[in-house]
């Protein structure tokens, strides 16, 4: 069944569809002042078709600060969408049409009520249609002008002589547009709505009945909501890669946390490790009253897999890990290195690690790149370097600016030995208007450590081990600043 | 002596009808990766996938140049990579010379920079943590665990259940996990066990020439003695002599060219060639 809402006058502060919702989440727009709305189902709600009428118009004529409109409004019945509209357009109050009986209601009607254009939908998507859409509208009711003109002349006045007539005369003089019109006005038209679209609300929240202090039913909370808005993200086929959470805190203060994913993604369980793994690193300080969990859609991002492409970590799976390692190690110890445009020894930033995107790398002229491992397999093997973070504070005997013999205080990395062959000194020095420039001389020294015993009761004898140690020019000091290995 | 002809005579039976019975097989990983290093893929035919391979030697013998070219040539070829660093020794810099891409490499810290005092215990505890994270999580197609720092005292202490954890996550997969330490510390958990020592360190002197390709050992002419003869003749005469006394002979050379570098090994025990030689240049 279908119950039609007409309004007698023009309502533009509030929103007719938002009154309509009230009752019904099925509904049409079919024009400014008339809504069809579904009404199948709302037997349990509202009670028959005729209660749920009388209290669409009650609810109208209340105050719009009471959820009303201010104003009477026509409220029709019936079988089918079409004859709901005609009846709250011409039919002043409630109107109820049985099926079968929309002549009976709908007869004396005057064919001239045919005109009303026929239903469209707004959509925000489609600025670029209206303009076709209002050609095709006028072209319409110019057809229809003429099929009533053509009706006039054989003195059909009303819907109950239209519908009197036969349908073979019908479609052999007015053709299709005639039969389709002779239905709306026998009121034998079969359609379905054209529904407004949903608003897509992507928030949950809860109250709580007591306050929560501990992880553990907070993650039961936060696994309901993260449940809900991952089925509505399906529900509409869309990804999130912006979780945003907050906690009222009993203490007043508002907790809120920001995740943020390098790729969308709707997996709950993994939201919630995530979310857990954040919030373990920094808890609020008092127990929980309410939780609420927005997310900003995106389209989910198209993973295509080459096959000749070696195989990634899944983008989830990932995510997860990298916040593990984050707790274990710091999140400012993880990430991919990036070498900084500069001469200065050392100098690098952690950039925040994400899988490559291989799926759309294009060269030249749009060409795709292949991976080269061909162009490296002809390179000589480079001499590792290891770096000593910081550089150890060392000792240097020198003799006429030669280190001859080299001490560094470390127990983990035992630097001491004599120096049996050296290279240098290299001066490198730069940023010197900043306060953390550099100057030094710095020397590549072979040192031969001497021969000392294992645990295991073996001797190992004398090695040479290449560092590379340098000496500040503005203090003077030696330091080890890594090995060659 | 009737035993042994028996024995040769049952062997030489049965190897008519089964000609493999007494033939050693060496049975060939199903997928391998490159080292990047074709002298290393002569000796090994390359890395076998989902098994360990352990790569170690003393201070300087090369490891850790093995090691970065593994990441350099799996990163090249389109692989994500991780490398759990026990002890913040990592030089982007030397690793950008060997051409490793780093968009596809995940570099885990297990000590931060101020983090000076942590205990060699510690680090390898996150560093195996680390290492555990990232074998679980699979998708890695080289995952390398650098232990070159920790003492061989602590590297030996290592409790074998995680090297059969580590083989039981990696196998069946495509993953390389590949470990440099100081000493063997996998043992038979490991299907590749490679040794590098370091033979020679070669410099260059002024008149050469700095092409890398150009190595050529040559001795340098520049050995100093900073001490005159006459006082070489007083320090034979001195029954003692302190340290800051001793003649002190070393070579003064231009610069470091790279190291040459011995491959050998351990493991699996095959009957082709152990060693492999080849030069690691210090300037790319």
């Amino acid at each position: 069944m279908f119950a039609s809402i007409y309004c007698r006058k023009i309502i533009t502060d509030v929103s007719l569809a938002d009154f309509a919702y009230a009752f019904s989440p099925l509904v049409e727009k079919t024009g400014a002042d008339t809504l069809v709305l579904d009404v199948d189902g709302c037997e349990l709600l509202f009670g028959s078709a005729y209660e749920l009428a009388n209290e669409v118009a009650k609810l109208a004529a209340k105050p719009k600060s009471e959820g009303g409109l201010s104003t009477k409004v026509n409220v029709a019945v019936a079988a089918n969408p079409d004859a709901a509209v005609y009846a709250a357009r011409f039919l002043k109050g409630i109107t109820f049409i049985s099926p079968g009986e929309e002549l009976t209601c709908l007869g004396d009607l005057p064919i001239e009520a045919l005109l009303s254009p026929e239903p469209k939908v707004q959509c925000p998507e489609s600025h670029g249609k209206a303009d076709r859409e209002e050609l095709a509208a006028k072209k319409r009711l110019h057809e229809i002008q003429e099929t009533l003109d053509t009706l006039r002349l054989w003195g059909v006045k009303t819907f109950r002589d239209f519908a009197a007539l036969p349908s073979k005369g019908i479609s052999e003089r007015l053709g299709q547009a005639g039969i389709k019109l002779q239905q709306l006005a026998a009121g034998k038209t079969e359609r379905h709505l054209n529904l407004l679209p949903t608003i897509r609300n992507f928030a949950t929240s809860i109250e709580l009945e007591y306050p929560i202090a501990e992880m553990e039913p907070l993650a039961f909370v936060l696994a309901r909501l993260l449940n809900q808005l991952c089925a509505r993200l399906h529900e509409f086929a869309l990804a999130t890669n912006e979780l945003r959470i907050q906690l009222k805190l009993e203490d007043g203060v508002s907790y809120e946390r920001k995740l943020t994913l390098p790729s969308p993604m709707r997996d709950h369980k993994v939201f919630l490790k995530l979310l857990l793994l954040n919030t373990e690193t920094n808890p609020p300080q008092s127990p929980v009253l309410a939780v609420s969990v927005a997310c900003e859609p995106v389209n989910p991002s198209v993973l295509q897999n080459g096959l000749f492409i070696p195989r990634a970590p899944e983008p989830e799976k990932l995510e997860l890990t990298l916040a593990r390692l984050a707790k274990l190690v710091g999140a400012d110890n993880i990430g991919s290195p990036e070498l900084l445009d500069t001469y200065r020894p050392d100098a690098f930033r952690m950039k925040r690690f994400a899988l490559p995107d291989t799926s759309h790398r294009k060269g030249f002229r749009g060409k795709k790149v292949k991976a080269q491992p061909a162009a490296i397999a002809n390179q000589p093997c480079v001499a590792a370097f290891r770096v000593f973070r910081p550089p150890l504070r060392a000792y240097v005997e020198t003799l006429h600016g030669y280190p001859t013999r080299i001490s560094a205080p470390d127990k983990s990395r035992n630097v001491k030995g004599r120096v049996v062959q050296l290279a240098g000194p290299w001066r490198t020095s730069g940023e010197w208007w900043r306060t953390d420039g550099w100057a030094r001389d710095e020397w590549d020294l072979a040192v031969e450590s001497r021969a000392r015993s294992t645990n295991d009761g073996t001797t190992s004898g004398p090695q040479q081990i290449l560092y590379r140690v340098y000496r500040e020019l503005n203090s003077g000091a030696w330091f080890v600043a890594g090995m060659y290995d | 002596m009737r035993a042994f002809l028996s024995k040769a005579e049952i062997q030489s039976e049965i190897s008519e009808r089964i000609d493999t019975a007494f033939k050693l097989h060496e049975r060939l990983p199903t997928e391998i990766l490159s080292a990047g290093i074709a002298e290393v893929d002569c000796l090994t035919s390359g890395l076998p996938r989902g098994a360990i391979t352990e790569v170690f030697g003393t201070s300087s013998s090369g490891r850790t140049s093995v090691m970065l070219s593994v990441l350099a040539h799996a990163t090249n070829a389109q692989e994500v990579c991780a490398l759990v660093d026990a002890s913040n020794a990592f030089d982007p810099a030397s690793a950008a010379g060997a051409r490793m891409v780093f968009d596809r490499l995940l570099w885990v810290r297990c000590a931060a920079d101020g983090e000076v005092h942590l205990s060699e215990g510690k680090r390898i505890e996150r560093a195996f943590k680390a290492a555990d994270l990232l074998l679980q999580s699979g998708g890695f197609g080289v995952v390398a665990l650098d232990l070159s720092d920790i003492s061989a005292r602590d590297v030996r202490r290592i409790i074998s259940s995680w090297w059969f954890r580590f083989r039981r996550a990696i196998e069946n997969t495509s993953t390389v996990l590949i470990v440099a330490a100081a000493v063997s510390c996998v043992g038979s958990r490991a299907s590749q066990a490679l040794e590098v020592m370091k033979e020679n360190v070669s410099w260059t002197s002024a008149s050469d020439t700095l092409s890398p390709a150009q190595y050529q050992t040559r001795r340098s002419d520049s050995v100093i003695s900073l001490y005159p003869p006459a006082a070489d003749r007083a320090r034979k005469l001195m029954k003692t002599a302190t340290p800051s006394l001793v003649a002190t002979k070393f070579r003064k050379e231009f610069l470091l060219n790279g190291l040459e570098l011995n491959v050998e090994r351990q493991k699996p025990i095959s009957l082709r060639p152990r060693k492999a030689h080849l030069i690691a240049t210090a300037r790319p």
